[in-house]
């Protein structure tokens, strides 16, 4: 009976999205055209990317790939000189390779900045393994600092014994890195005394993928279902907000049989922090409800729901389809906040555990033969609150951009950065194929926002 | 599998579900061939509906604060209730769990304390005994840049670990009337009737206490000092202050904890039980009023090729049948201990890691652990008694009632068994939980969860 009733609301939600999907796979469809580039000097077979983009003051981009069961790389961009430099593959500055132990797969945090110019991030293995190598042989996450200027890569201690992260900020009135790990606690270290603390749990099992500071110097992160954490570094206190809740829609979750049907879908996905107005904005994981935070409006602060940033198509739609929303976010200072959803599930993150044995054949015998997964551009103006699509992402060539992990603002050129996966011709630079069908490799994705290039 | 299959089906004869399926879910994982997984959810290798979690009071209303919440002690009263004490940034809070209504309900704060540990006793009128302290949980920061020379890392060490309790007053015991204290619900920030009885030892944190009820005796000890005290219950003061160590050393894989008996068993005979230097049991004789070591040694790993002077102490004690004690070590170890014989059985360890963070009989002969270090999953495991079974890996502890709540706890650090075989584990990581399993579950076969991703 149960079944019957959500068939029939499925199959209800599905003609109104079938609506607009052929609507939005017809002719004239609206794309928007970017320029694709390579990531050179790492070992060409990076296969993934998660929030690690960052535009320096200097006008450079640093870029964190993953590869799993392999090694993370980290990268520098200059958009003027048009030059990739690979600054260090992770497992090699770590002395993890030839070792036969667990390595570090990922950067997995959007980095942070010194006022003098210095790049922070946090490293990453948990769950990428190499997965038959024991676990107890993993050395652990480390916090990292790289100076452009030294073109030095430096090691500043331990964050724990296991757990990687996967949000972080630097927040500069306290000197101080923040990192959300993977066992869901809050830990900092201290720049001036090197000393790292573990403030608690914050999380629980399904980690939030973004974090944020506010100029106060209060750092927030968000947790199941709809809440707010606070740390307030004068009081040494954790905060779990008790009237300040996530604007989630009931419609949108669950939206499979996952295990649990408590998961990321309700907590926010990406959030940045706006300093012109001070407010944070952030979009919520399950139907990409874009919201303002206002965190000294009233005791608690205060969050507004503005309006869905989902692809065009799944505006009108039951909420449940929208795909888990992206961690490709970036707010220009003009006051234009990019984003990059995509048109079909998820980027890294299906949100559907089929609750099988088998989910890789299962999922095999759903999912479709010839649409690939790719990512449409919103921009949303946050002053006239006003979203347009500008379409569909599509290289000159007319390569196809599937998932982005991130997104950011070149602080020189203005011009708007994603990373991610895009289709790739050449067998040779294949990193793998989505669903075995859509070879890709990492790239970095730019649009230009004055030359437009939507059609 | 019912749920699976209903989906494959629904996916397959659905004509527009299918179709939407294929137009519209793509990529489940998008890198499909190696699976880039996400973080992975596990449920415990048992019937999952035999474990369950409560909270620390109504949600925002009356919880105990996140930042207080890790529970270190619980213990299961006469009339079946069971109290449990939490260790905090702020404050210490005692909460009891009441068979009767399903729920935990704070009691209040414990006087200053802010922390109780493996420290809550109940005498023979019914009352509680308290001891109380500074948070064993709270983040000792280690000083990093300090004057060199001969052992500097090791003076260094006992004096970032001294810090906190360079001004403080100790810990004090206290005693609290469930009669008077029960009937009424407390909220945040409001005090826990208690009687405070005094401070033990100056300086320090009543780390583990153990009661002689017919004799009138609170025995303790206490930490950072190491010291061995002995309570008189009628004049309320210390009768005995005992140096229960020589020498400071930093077992175990803790690397802010000086090594300090966290356990004690006070036998029907009226002597002690504990561990000391070199890892051998020591026992006090209320008679002598004297520690003596004995010649029997907890197991662990005591790295005799190496010049290493340190030894693991024992976490906890759990009396089993007439005579019989078990006992468990710091690194990670299960041993029985024939008292009358004088005789120490080492039973092996159920887990790589070192750690037994609670210990208690359950109501099926078997011996229940909570197994695990600071920084990684605890896990339950269980000794059969009847020298059949071995150890049990029975999985990693979390809940799933989605969409109402689920949960994943990773740290624990208390264990009681409640009147009806219900064992009560005390979460103690920040948010924590009261979590409650059922005896009787059944392993899957092969041992893993078969709903797990493996």
């Amino acid at each position: 009976m149960k079944r019957e009733h959500m068939t029939a609301r499925v199959k209800r939600a599905v003609a109104a999205c079938l609506i607009t999907a052929t609507c939005a796979l017809a002719a004239d469809e609206k794309t928007v055209t970017v320029q694709i580039r390579r990531f050179t000097g790492g070992s060409g077979r990076e296969d993934s990317m998660w929030s690690a983009l960052y535009a320096a003051k200097s006008g450079k981009l640093y870029v964190g790939l993953c590869t799993h069961a392999e090694a993370a790389h980290f990268f520098e961009f200059d958009p003027q000189a048009s030059s990739m430099r690979h600054v260090a593959d992770l497992t090699v500055f770590k002395g993890e390779r030839g070792k036969g132990i667990r390595t570090t797969g990922k950067i997995h945090v959007r980095m942070s900045e010194d006022e003098q110019g210095r790049i922070y991030f946090g490293d990453f293995c948990e769950d990428t393994g190499p997965e038959c190598v024991d676990p107890a042989s993993y050395r652990g996450p480390h916090w990292f600092r790289y100076d452009p200027a030294q073109r030095q890569l430096e090691n500043l201690g331990p964050i724990n014994r296991q757990w990687g992260l996967l949000g972080f900020v630097l927040e500069p009135k306290f000197q101080r890195l923040y990192g959300l790990a993977e066992d869901g606690h809050l830990y900092y270290l201290d720049l001036k005394t090197r000393v790292t603390t573990d403030l608690g749990r914050v999380d629980d099992w399904d980690i939030c993928r973004t974090i944020f500071a506010d100029d106060a110097g209060n750092v927030y992160g968000s947790f199941p279902i709809g809440r707010v954490w606070k740390y307030d570094p004068v009081k040494d206190r954790l905060w779990d907000l008790r009237g300040t809740r996530l604007p989630l829609d009931p419609r949108a979750t669950p939206r499979t049989m996952s295990n649990p049907l408590i998961d990321r879908k309700v907590y926010w996905r990406v959030i940045e922090w706006e300093p012109q107005e001070r407010v944070a904005y952030g979009v919520v994981v399950g139907d990409s409800m874009l919201f303002r935070f206002d965190p000294y409006a009233g005791p608690e602060g205060t969050i507004t729901p503005l309006v869905r940033l989902c692809a065009e198509r799944y505006l009108g739609a039951d909420p449940s389809l929208i795909p888990v929303s992206t961690l490709a976010l970036t707010i220009t200072p003009k006051r234009l906040l990019y984003y990059a959803p995509v048109v079909s599930v998820a980027f890294d993150y299906a949100g559907t555990s089929w609750d099988v044995a088998d989910e890789r054949k299962f999922t095999a015998h759903l999912t479709g033969k010839d649409v690939p997964p790719e990512s449409a551009l919103i921009v949303y103006d946050l002053d006239k609150r006003e979203r347009r699509e500008l379409g569909l992402m599509r290289a000159e060539d007319g390569r196809r951009v599937f998932g982005l992990g991130g997104a950011c603002t070149g602080k020189k050129d203005g011009k708007i950065y994603f990373v991610g996966a895009v289709e790739e011709r050449d067998p040779n630079h294949v990193a793998n194929k989505i669903d075995n069908k859509w070879p890709f490799s990492i790239g970095l994705v730019c649009y230009t926002p004055e030359a437009g290039g939507a059609k | 599998m019912r749920r699976a299959e209903g989906r494959e089906q629904w996916a397959v004869n659905g004509e527009s579900s299918g179709h939407f399926v294929r137009s519209c879910a793509l990529c489940v994982a998008l890198f499909a061939a190696p699976a880039a997984y996400a973080q992975k959810w596990v449920n415990p290798n048992f019937d999952a509906h035999r474990l369950d979690y409560r909270d620390l009071g109504y949600p925002d209303v009356s919880a105990i604060e996140a930042d207080d919440a890790p529970i270190t002690a619980l213990l299961t009263a006469a009339g079946g209730r069971v109290y449990g004490a939490t260790s905090g940034k702020s404050a210490s809070h005692l909460f009891l769990y009441d068979r009767a209504i399903n729920k935990v309900r704070p009691l209040g704060r414990i006087g200053d304390a802010k922390g109780v540990y493996h420290t809550l006793a109940q005498d023979a009128d019914g009352t509680l005994l308290i001891g109380g302290g500074l948070s064993m949980l709270s983040p000792v920061a280690l000083t990093q840049s300090f004057p060199g020379g001969f052992r500097a890392i090791e003076e260094q060490l006992w004096k970032d670990i001294a810090a906190p309790y360079a001004d403080y007053p100790g810990g004090h015991l206290y005693r609290y009337d469930p009669v008077k204290g029960d009937a009424e619900a407390r909220l945040p920030g409001e005090k826990c009737p208690l009687e405070d009885l005094g401070v033990p030892v100056k300086g320090n944190t009543v780390y583990a206490v153990a009661l002689d009820a017919k004799a009138r005796r609170l025995y303790g000890i206490t930490y950072p000092d190491a010291r061995f005290f002995v309570w008189d219950l009628e004049k309320n003061k210390t009768l005995e202050d005992l140096p229960l160590l020589d020498r400071k050393v930093y077992s175990g894989p803790e690397r802010t904890w000086r090594s300090v008996p966290r356990a004690l068993h006070a036998a029907p005979d009226g002597r002690v039980y504990t561990s000391g230097e070199d890892g051998r049991i020591v026992v006090y004789d209320p008679v002598a009023k004297k520690l003596a070591r004995t010649d029997m040694q907890i197991p662990g790993e005591y790295y005799e090729a190496w010049n290493y002077h340190g030894y693991p102490v024992i976490e906890a004690w759990t009396a089993a049948q007439e005579g019989l004690l078990y006992g468990a070590s710091s690194d990670g170890y299960l041993f029985r201990l024939n008292r009358e014989r004088n005789r120490l059985v080492n039973l092996g360890k159920p887990r790589l890691s070192r750690r037994v963070r609670g210990m208690a009989l359950g109501p099926d002969n078997r011996l229940y652990m909570l197994c695990g270090e600071f920084e990684e999953p605890c896990k339950l495991f269980s000794y059969g008694l009847d020298g059949e079974e071995g150890f049990r890996d029975w999985g990693g502890l979390a809940v799933d009632r989605s969409p109402y709540y689920a949960k994943r706890a990773y740290q624990f650090d208390a264990m009681a068994t409640g009147i009806d075989g219900t064992l009560f584990m005390g979460e103690s990581d920040r948010r924590a939980c009261l979590y409650l399993f059922l005896p009787g579950a059944q392993p899957f076969p092969g041992g893993f969860n078969p709903k797990n991703p493996r």
